[in-house]
Formats: structure tokens, C-alpha cells, sequence
């Protein structure tokens, strides 16, 4: 019998690998593996001069209220200037000059960058760790750059944006794949990574070796700290730490438990948040890694681990999917306290359609606030799904999505109309911070690519399945 | 003397059995017996369904999970699109049995003659396909699926909360491991599959035809597979696409070989001892960071297929099975 099963579990392992991946299978994904050759892009040359200005805005947290809120910029010790509207005859200001920094050009320094067109390359978990609608991201990923082309077309210097979306499946190796086919077949200028740490993370290591500027939203400090092209627009998931924190001071949870995902790239949040408790006099009743695809019996075993021991708090930083497991196992057990944590994506009103009841004691920061505040922060969000949307219903996944692009556009503005990945990365290093509304101001130097400022606190409402903003640009210290 | 060697298999499981409850309450760790027990009744049900396709045709049956998968999947349409959950059940295990037919029909039946690897080879390829046609339907995402019962406080053993659904599992599993045991031992249809499974040649010479017996062991295993995934899946809120074959085969195939591959009572107890020793090594401090046995990953996992490997290297025929 031994020898008839040995084959077996060969076999068994082959069978089971592709079950994990059909949990992650790709559908967003197109063309091939992109193990082509790197292709430059049509170099630019001297675009159209720049009719309008880059609107600089104040750089106080709460942005600018009500009217449009075209991409602005506060340069290095200059003053902030007023808003603009978007596709206002402006008076036409010079481009910025090029900024010096420590960035030297290569030879795919314009690769992705025309006269009339900006590549741009974003990867998410669509699929594998987070309950997202694909067509939440089909429809947001660009429809800030259409509304901008729309309202301000000379904003970028006649240059319009492209781009590319691929869903990395949760998986670290697939997201260097999407990320090399995104550089090299598609020509992406920069890429951006809208979620999941390990993919950033591997995904920021192919960028920084290739020489790509690589933008997302704070996650692990790990692995990413040494990365010379990568840059957090939002702060880190350790730097969230004392904001998670003196969250459970504020609520009176003096003793929680604490969950994090067993993934390298959160030893780091892992040791902040310990450290950040014991600061606080916090005490950490009982700490686990899980599994960052756990099923059902280990939920169950931590959950059980987590209830005796009393703590009315767990401190948690994994996936949406195991959030709601664990949730969902929660509730099974009578056990109800409050989950808080860092994050991109547990805070999406996805999670709540999905996992409610068991998430309604969920709040988490994030870098853009909720559905409920946008239109004091920016009118223009909702007014563009509705001229661009195609008749989707504007959301916050395309609220993540608008805000980016809207920094991002800020920081093309800013490098002006000479725009290369070098020039790029100068200007982010030295500009004194970037400023959309939405997030709180990004601030990047030389030696620090963490630029997060603050973010947003989001407060799960199981009555309505939504996420409300509890609280907004809660900042460091 | 004789009668010891005959039931050696089950006094080992017994020690066992007794070893490891008392080292749960010498450890605190005592609530595994009931976290286990209630994850291992799914893998029990599963695995139930691996050893009555393996009985009756030596098969390994590598799709087993997936006819679950094709029952969560239709439960969740059915019940999305109003359906009564009670009759979206039955569809759903309806789905499942004709998935377990059609697989005998088009996969098992041709490939009747053939060496047993190559079946074995193409119920994996049958599971690879189930699992694409539930990517193509829900693009691998994750769904919600609601559950029959939703009390989730009926009572509590050793202060861990036994839901209805759970309650629902744990007592499914076990009036179908008894009703199995006398419908393989007591009945004339029973006693013919069992009698295929050792001599198909005989059974077709006293007129009974093992073909028509394959079909009925295949669609029974794929209602056990579907009663598994119906039941216990639910409960955790959501479902996402090979979730039966990734979080579920791989301890149920444990807790057939522990059982013995032939033994339907052993793969009941396979399952519990399996579901009990998983949950042990996630919660115990000795598997924990710092702890004497901390290794990387997750010890909950990582033990099953230490369990795996062990049984078939110490035991190949497990605890109730017996060497053909």
C-alpha cells in the first residue's frame, strides 16, 4: 500500500498546488508573460507648451472643499499658490525646470512617455485575497485621467494618460510577471501597486532594477526601506502603529490580542505594533502569526485562543478574506471585539457586503477616507464617475484609484514637461510634499520614500454594509 | 490472541486516542478536542467518500473535493437567486451526484481496463476542470454563502460554542458513517459493491454488473463529498473557487490513510483525529513562536502532512484498514 501511495501524493501535490492557484487563477490578465526583451518607448521630445499651471494647493489636511481640485503641488520652499478649475484658460505658466537630484537618466529614461501619451501600469489582488469587484477597477483605473483630459487637457502638456491594469493574484511571483509584461510589452512609464504587501514588494524589487519609478500606498518597510525607485504614498503599516494604537487608548482596550499574517514582510508592523503597545502600556494578551491564507480550522483555533483570553481588542494585519473568516468565526463564538488594524483593502465597503455581521466591529485606517466625506474633500469625484463611469456607480475601490492617480498627476505636473523616470524621481525627492485633498499630505526626501503624513480612520456599519469615516487625516504624533 | 491481532489496528487507535486527550488537558489545550472535532467531521465526510470509491474500485479519487465544489457553487446560485435554501440544498446535492455520474461515464468507465495510476491521473484532471469551470463562473473571487442555520449558541462544550450548523455537520456525519456501515454490511446492494470491489470477475459471473455498481459508488461519493461541502463551508461566510480541494482533500486524504483506505468507520475517526491534532498544533504554545517545535509557516497545516507521511511510513494500512 506504501508504495501505491507515494505516487499518490506526488500526484496530491500537483492536485493541490492547482487548487491554490484556481483560488487565484487570473482574469484580468491579457497577452502573454511579457518575458519579451525590454522595448523602449518613443522617447519624448519638446511637447506643447504648458497652458495650465500646476494648481498648487495649501497643503492643510483638509484640502480644498467643494470645487475642482486639479493636481497641485508645493515645490521646495516656495509658497503654496490658489486652485484653479480644471480646463480653465488659466494664464499660462513655463514648466517647471527639470529638477536636480540624485536620479540619473538611463536609456529607458522616456520609455512609456510621448508627446501625446503617458503609460501608466497598476497591479492589484483582484482576485485571491479580497472579495474586490473586478469592475470596480475596469471602471476606476483611469477615470481621473479622462476627466483630466476632459477639464484640463494641457495640464500634462497635451499628453493624455494610458493605463494598464493586471490583476496579480494575490501572488508574488505573478505580480513580477504582470509587472515585467507591464514594463516591457505594454512600455508603462511608472507602475503603481494598489494592494497586497508581498506583491508590492516583489513587484517595487523588479522596478528598482530596472529603474522604474514603483508608487503605492504604505505598506511593510521591509524589503522595500533600500529600494531606490519606490516610493509610499501613504504612511506604512509600522508607521500606522501608533495610530492603531492610541486608537485602543482612546477606546480604553488595555489589553487586545494581536494577528498578523506569518509573511516576512510583516515582521516589521508585527514588531512596531508590539513596540508601540508597550509604550503605551498596552498589554498584548495573546499574539499569533496566521497563515496568510488560512482556512477554516485554523480561523477557528485563533478565534478560540483570541476569546479566552478575554480581550475586548485584536489588533489585525492580514487579507480581507481572512479578516472575514476570522470575523465570521468570531461571531460563531459569541466573541465580538474590535478588529483594528492597518490597511489598503480592509477597509472597503467590499469586505462589509460580504463579511458582515461578523465585521461590524472592524475599523481600520486608510489612506483615503469613505464614500460618506468625499464630496466635502473633492467635488469633482463623483460628477467624473458620472460623466465617465458609463453608468457605474462611483465606489470607494474607485475612490483609491481617482486619489492616486490625482497625486500622481500632481507629480507629473511638478516634473513638468521634460518627463522622464529620473526627472520624475528628483522631483519627488525634492518637492516639500504633494497634496490631492483626499490623502493626507505626501511628503518624500532623499533618504525617506515612506511619505505618508497621516490617513484616515474607517468604521464598519453592518446596517448599511458600508464603511463610514470615523475619523480624518488622523496624523503621527 | 488472535482476536488482539485482528483488532490491533483499533486498540492502536484507541491508545492513541487516549494519549492524546490526556496530553490536550495535561497541556490546556483541551478545547483542539472539539475545534477538531468539528473541522474533522468535514474532513470525515470527505474522506468517507475517498475510501467508498477507493473500495470499490482502487481508485484514489483526486476530484472527490471538487464534487463539493460543484455543490457549493450551485447553492450559491440557487440560493442568490431566491431559491428556498432547503430546496437549494437539494439542488445543490443533486449537482453534485450528477457530477459524480458524469465523471464514472465519460472519465472512469473508458477508462475501466486501464492501470489504476491512470485513473488516478484523470480524476486530477477531472478536479482541474471543475475548478476552471468555477473560475470561469466566478472569476476566482470570493463569495458570500449564506448557511442553513444561523443560532450559533445552542450549547457549549469545554467553552467552545457549538452552532446549529455545526451541530448539523458533527450528526450528519455520523448517522452516514452508521447507516454505511450496515448499508456495506447488511444489504445485498452493499455486499455487491464490496464483492466488485475484491472480485469483479466473480460478481459479473453471478450475474450482477460492476459497471452499473461503479456508477452508483461515484455518484454516491459525490452526494458525501456534496453533503460535506453544503455543510461545513457555509459556515465560514464565504467560499471561493477550489476551496474543497485546497483547504479540505488534503486532511481528508490523511484521515482516509489513517483510517486505513478501506474502512469506512476509520475514516470517520481519521477525520476527527486528524481535525483534533490540526487544531492542537495551531493553538499550542509549543508550536508557537518561541516555542520548542516553533518552525516557519503554519504548524497547523505543516502536522497533517507530517501525519501523513508518518502513517504511511509506520502504518501503511492504517488503523482500521486491512492489506488486500
Amino acid at each position: 500500500m506504501t508504495r501505491r501511495l507515494f505516487p499518490v501524493l506526488v500526484a496530491f501535490a500537483a492536485v493541490a498546488s492547482a487548487a491554490s492557484c484556481g483560488q487565484k487563477a487570473g482574469v484580468a490578465g491579457t497577452g502573454g508573460d511579457g518575458a519579451t526583451d525590454a522595448t523602449d518607448g518613443p522617447t519624448a521630445t519638446a511637447g506643447p507648451p504648458a497652458t495650465a499651471p500646476p494648481v498648487g494647493t495649501d497643503t492643510a489636511p483638509s484640502g480644498s472643499t467643494g470645487g475642482s481640485t486639479p493636481p497641485g503641488s508645493e515645490p521646495a520652499g516656495s509658497a503654496p499658490d490658489s486652485g484653479g478649475q480644471p480646463g480653465s484658460t488659466a494664464p499660462a505658466s513655463s514648466a517647471p525646470a527639470v529638477a536636480a537630484g540624485p536620479y540619473e537618466p538611463d536609456d529607458n529614461d522616456t520609455s512609456g512617455v510621448t508627446d501625446e501619451e503617458i503609460v501608466i501600469g497598476i497591479h492589484a489582488p483582484v482576485t485571491g485575497a479580497s472579495p474586490i469587484p473586478q469592475t470596480s477597477f475596469d471602471t476606476g483605473k483611469d477615470i481621473y485621467w479622462q476627466f483630466l483630459a476632459d477639464s484640463a487637457p494641457d495640464q500634462l502638456f497635451g499628453r493624455t494618460v494610458r493605463v494598464v491594469f493586471r490583476d496579480d493574484e494575490f501572488n508574488p511571483q505573478r505580480a513580477v510577471q504582470v509587472c515585467r509584461e507591464m514594463v516591457e510589452s505594454e512600455g508603462a512609464f511608472v507602475l503603481i501597486g494598489a494592494g497586497g504587501a508581498d506583491q508590492i514588494t516583489a513587484c517595487a524589487q523588479f522596478a528598482a532594477e530596472n529603474n522604474v519609478p514603483y508608487l503605492s500606498a504604505g505598506v511593510n518597510e521591509t524589503g522595500l526601506d533600500d529600494l531606490a525607485t519606490y516610493f509610499a504614498t501613504s504612511l506604512t503599516y509600522s508607521e500606522q502603529a501608533a495610530l492603531i494604537i492610541a486608537q485602543l487608548v482612546e477606546r480604553e482596550l488595555t489589553e487586545v490580542g494581536l494577528v498578523v499574517a506569518d509573511t516576512p514582510s510583516f515582521d516589521d508592523a508585527f514588531d512596531a505594533l508590539k513596540a508601540a503597545a508597550e509604550t503605551e502600556g498596552i498589554t498584548i494578551a495573546y499574539e499569533t502569526r496566521i497563515n496568510k491564507t488560512a482556512a477554516e480550522a485554523e480561523q477557528l483555533s485563533v478565534v478560540q485562543e483570541l476569546k479566552n483570553t478575554g480581550v475586548q481588542g485584536v489588533v489585525l494585519l492580514s487579507s480581507p478574506l481572512v479578516f472575514i473568516g476570522l470575523a465570521n468565526q468570531g461571531v460563531n463564538q459569541g466573541f465580538a471585539p474590535t478588529w483594528i488594524g492597518p490597511g489598503v483593502t480592509s477597509g472597503l465597503n467590499a469586505v462589509t457586503n460580504f463579511g458582515c455581521p461578523g465585521v461590524d466591529t472592524g475599523v481600520f485606517f486608510n489612506p483615503t477616507p469613505q464614500l460618506d466625506v468625499i464630496d466635502d474633500l473633492d467635488a469633482d469625484f463623483r460628477a467624473a464617475y458620472e460623466a465617465f463611469g458609463g453608468g457605474e456607480t462611483a465606489d470607494d475601490i474607485g475612490l483609491g484609484l481617482w486619489a492616486l492617480n490625482k497625486l500622481l498627476a500632481a507629480m507629473f505636473v511638478a516634473t513638468g514637461e521634460e518627463l522622464g523616470r529620473a526627472a520624475l524621481m528628483n522631483t519627488l525627492v525634492t518637492t516639500a510634499s504633494f497634496d490631492n485633498g483626499i490623502y493626507s499630505p505626501v511628503a518624500f526626501t532623499e533618504d525617506d520614500h515612506f511619505g505618508g503624513t497621516g490617513a484616515h480612520l474607517l468604521d464598519a456599519d453592518c446596517a448599511a454594509k458600508t464603511y463610514t469615516t470615523a475619523a480624518q487625516f488622523v496624523e503621527v504624533g | 490472541m488472535e482476536l488482539l491481532r485482528a483488532r490491533r489496528g483499533l486498540l492502536i487507535g484507541l491508545v492513541v486516542l487516549i494519549a492524546l486527550v490526556v496530553v490536550l488537558f495535561a497541556t490546556g489545550e483541551e478545547q483542539a478536542l472539539v475545534i477538531g472535532t468539528i473541522s474533522g467531521s468535514a474532513y470525515g465526510l470527505v474522506a468517507v467518500g475517498l475510501v467508498l470509491v477507493y473500495k470499490s474500485s482502487g481508485v484514489f479519487n483526486f476530484a472527490q473535493g471538487e464534487f463539493g465544489g460543484v455543490a457549493l457553487a450551485t447553492l450559491y446560485l440557487l440560493d442568490a437567486n431566491d431559491v428556498p435554501y432547503a430546496l437549494a440544498v437539494v439542488g445543490a446535492l443533486v449537482a453534485a451526484v450528477v457530477a459524480g455520474f458524469l465523471t464514472e461515464r465519460i472519465v472512469v468507465r473508458p477508462l475501466f481496463e486501464s492501470p489504476r495510476v491512470t485513473l488516478l491521473v484523470a480524476t486530477a484532471g477531472v478536479a482541474l476542470l471543475a475548478i476552471a469551470i468555477q473560475v470561469w463562473f466566478f472569476d476566482s473571487q470570493g463569495r458570500p454563502i449564506a448557511k442553513a442555520f444561523t443560532r450559533t449558541d445552542r450549547f457549549s462544550v469545554l467553552d467552545v460554542q457549538l452552532s446549529d450548523q455545526r451541530i448539523w455537520l458533527i450528526v450528519t456525519l455520523l448517522v452516514l458513517a452508521a447507516v454505511l456501515g450496515l448499508f456495506f454490511t447488511r444489504t445485498n446492494l452493499g455486499l455487491a459493491v464490496i464483492g466488485a470491489s475484491q472480485e469483479p470477475t466473480a460478481t459479473e459471473l453471478v450475474g450482477i454488473s460492476v459497471r452499473r455498481l461503479s456508477t452508483f459508488t461515484w455518484s454516491l461519493a459525490a452526494l458525501l463529498g456534496g453533503l460535506a461541502a453544503v455543510i461545513a463551508v457555509p459556515d465560514t461566510g464565504s467560499f471561493t473557487p477550489g476551496v474543497m480541494t485546497s483547504n479540505y482533500l488534503i486532511p481528508a486524504f490523511t484521515a482516509a490513510v489513517l483510517g486505513g483506505m478501506t474502512s469506512l468507520p476509520g475514516a470517520v475517526v481519521g477525520g476527527v483525529l486528524v481535525g483534533i491534532v490540526q487544531s492542537y498544533a495551531t493553538s499550542a504554545s509549543i508550536f508557537q513562536d518561541g516555542g520548542a517545535l516553533d518552525v516557519p509557516g503554519t504548524p497547523g497545516t505543516l502536522i497533517v502532512f507530517v501525519v501523513l507521511v508518518g502513517v504511511l511510513v509506520v502504518r501503511p494500512q492504517g488503523l482500521l484498514g486491512k492489506t488486500a
